[in-house]
């Protein structure tokens, strides 16, 4: 909505001073009526804090495809809540979707896409939601939200086969997108990427198997390191012939543990 | 068609002396003046069959279809203007969204069906409106079977086992009048309806026409979509080979 704001014309402040008449306030010109951006106006409603919270999702693009993983933990604060809710949700025949963040936030995203694929189907035109379709319009929707200061507090990340090429990108809650062979949200932005990053720009392209393996090393390690880590997850592998999804759980070593001294 | 209203037909916040609404009957003129449809709803099943007239040999093959989907569940075949149910169709996807949006579940044809007839009733209520010209056949296959519903221009709608709208209404209506539709598989309730539009199809008046066939049912677990290319083949086969048996009868006599 327009802003209505003429600053040559009398104002008075609607809150306190109700003037129905319009009589007395030439000492009250120039002022800015407080709720006439979108941003006061929702100040008791905007999204503040994450409440059901979806811990890191990894991904990375070997030769023939993208491989994902997410696990399968909504943490309530630091209570593990919900665990059995997938975060990584298939699209299309060729576009995946990982959510991270606010998970009330990545329903809401997740049930808008699916509201249009559907909506997009009934055309009979034989047009499909691609993987970069999708990402320029959750960019669209991210920060479009962080302009009225009432953001998803998701990230958002896209994945895929578009125009036979590998497709994976990353749009947070500010609306700040890229795309990259390798994305890493939440705390595995720290505690992984470093490594992985490492590892994929020295070596020669992954077979599947090989980037299997890679990701279940990545969440070994943050079950390992990360607080708000769960042992079960999924992992889903886009290329080419399909959309294959996997479940898995982590079969963490802690004999290492009393050897490690900051664990006491 | 000249005096016919007389005064009481300028628009449609007018009753006649007889208690008639002119304009809606007027509407419904509209409707018997398009290509037929024919709607079947069989065993486990509904067909719709369309003889989409096509005046001239310039129009590119499948132009204007007839058929569309609503949902991925619900078919709507039109008979009448098709401009004006281009409109119902936007409306009738947007009621279907916003249900599923709400309840979590696609929307029930019934309640489609209710919610299009309150719609289109509301035209027909103002002077300043025209009602919709243009008849609505809404198809589903949902759990408690196939589900066929007709809305026309008044807002009234019922639910029927089969129907025939259009140009060559009465005609079809006997023909469908003829079939066992309660013993009929949807397969060939496709060849039946098919028949049927080739048989009271006017080679005189209208050269030309497109045959749309669609279906919905158990065979392909209730998603409404255009017949596969071998069934419409077949569909196609089957109705000329019966009108030329007819013919051959008529020959003989």
């Amino acid at each position: 909505m327009i802003s209505t704001f003429n600053p040559f014309e009398t104002h008075y402040d609607s809150i306190n001073d109700k003037d129905d008449f319009n009589i007395g306030n030439s000492n009250k010109n120039h002022t800015v009526n407080p709720l006439e951006t979108e941003a006061e106006r929702n100040i008791r409603t905007r999204t503040v804090t994450p409440i059901v919270t979806g811990s890191s999702v990894a991904a990375f693009v070997f030769n023939g495809g993208v491989i994902l993983a997410a696990d399968v933990l909504g943490s309530y604060g630091s209570l593990a809540k919900y665990r059995n809710l997938p975060r990584i949700h298939q699209v299309n025949d060729r576009t995946i979707l990982a959510l991270g963040g606010d998970l009330s936030d990545a329903d809401y995203i997740k049930e808008a896409i699916d509201a249009k694929v559907e909506e997009d189907l009934v055309q009979e035109d034989g047009s499909e939601m691609t993987p970069l379709a999708l990402y320029s319009w959750c960019t669209r929707l991210m920060y479009h939200r962080r302009t009225k200061l009432n953001p998803f507090l998701t990230s958002v990340i896209v994945a895929g086969i578009e125009n036979n090429e590998p497709f994976l990108g990353r749009v947070n809650d500010k609306g700040s997108a890229y795309k990259e062979f390798l994305i890493m949200t939440g705390i595995a932005n720290h505690l992984a990427q470093g490594w992985i990053r490492t590892i994929l720009e020295n070596s020669n392209q992954l077979n599947k198997e090989q980037a299997e393996h890679l990701m279940d090393r990545i969440i070994k390690q943050l079950f390992y390191r990360d607080c708000r880590a769960f042992a079960r997850y999924r992992v889903c592998i886009v290329t080419k012939e399909g959309v294959e999804f996997k479940a898995k759980e982590v079969q963490p070593d802690w004999s290492l543990a009393p050897g490690l001294h900051n664990t006491e | 068609m000249s005096s016919i209203g007389s005064g009481y037909d300028l628009s449609a916040s007018q009753f006649s002396p007889d208690g008639r609404v002119f304009q809606v009957e007027y509407a419904n003129k509209a409707v018997e003046a398009s290509g037929t449809v024919v709607a079947l709803r069989c065993k486990d099943g509904v067909a719709f069959a369309i003889e989409k007239i096509v005046t001239s040999r310039l129009y590119e093959s499948g132009s204007n279809k007839r058929i569309h989907n609503v949902d991925k569940h619900i078919g709507m075949a039109v008979a009448g203007l098709l401009a004006d149910a281009r409109q119902l169709l936007t409306v009738a996807r947007d009621e279907a969204k916003q249900y599923k949006y709400d309840y979590g579940v696609s929307i029930p044809v019934k309640y489609l069906a209710d919610r299009l007839a309150m719609y289109m009733h509301a035209y027909t209520l103002y002077g300043f409106v025209r009602p919709f010209g243009c008849f609505i056949l809404l198809a589903a296959y949902e759990s408690d079977g196939p589900q066929l519903y007709g809305v026309e221009p008044s807002g009234v709608t019922y639910g029927y086992y089969g129907i025939a709208v259009g140009k060559a209404q009465q005609t079809a209506k006997t023909e469908i009048e003829k079939l066992k539709l309660s013993e009929l598989k949807l397969e060939d309730a496709v060849k039946e309806a098919a028949k049927i539009i080739y048989q009271v199809h006017d080679e005189v008046k209208d050269r030309m026409f497109e045959l749309e066939l669609s279906w919905v049912g158990q065979v392909n677990d209730g998603k409404h979509e255009r017949v596969p290319t071998n069934i419409f083949n077949d569909a196609e086969k089957f109705a000329k080979a019966s009108l030329e048996e007819a013919d051959d009868d008529d020959d003989e006599m």
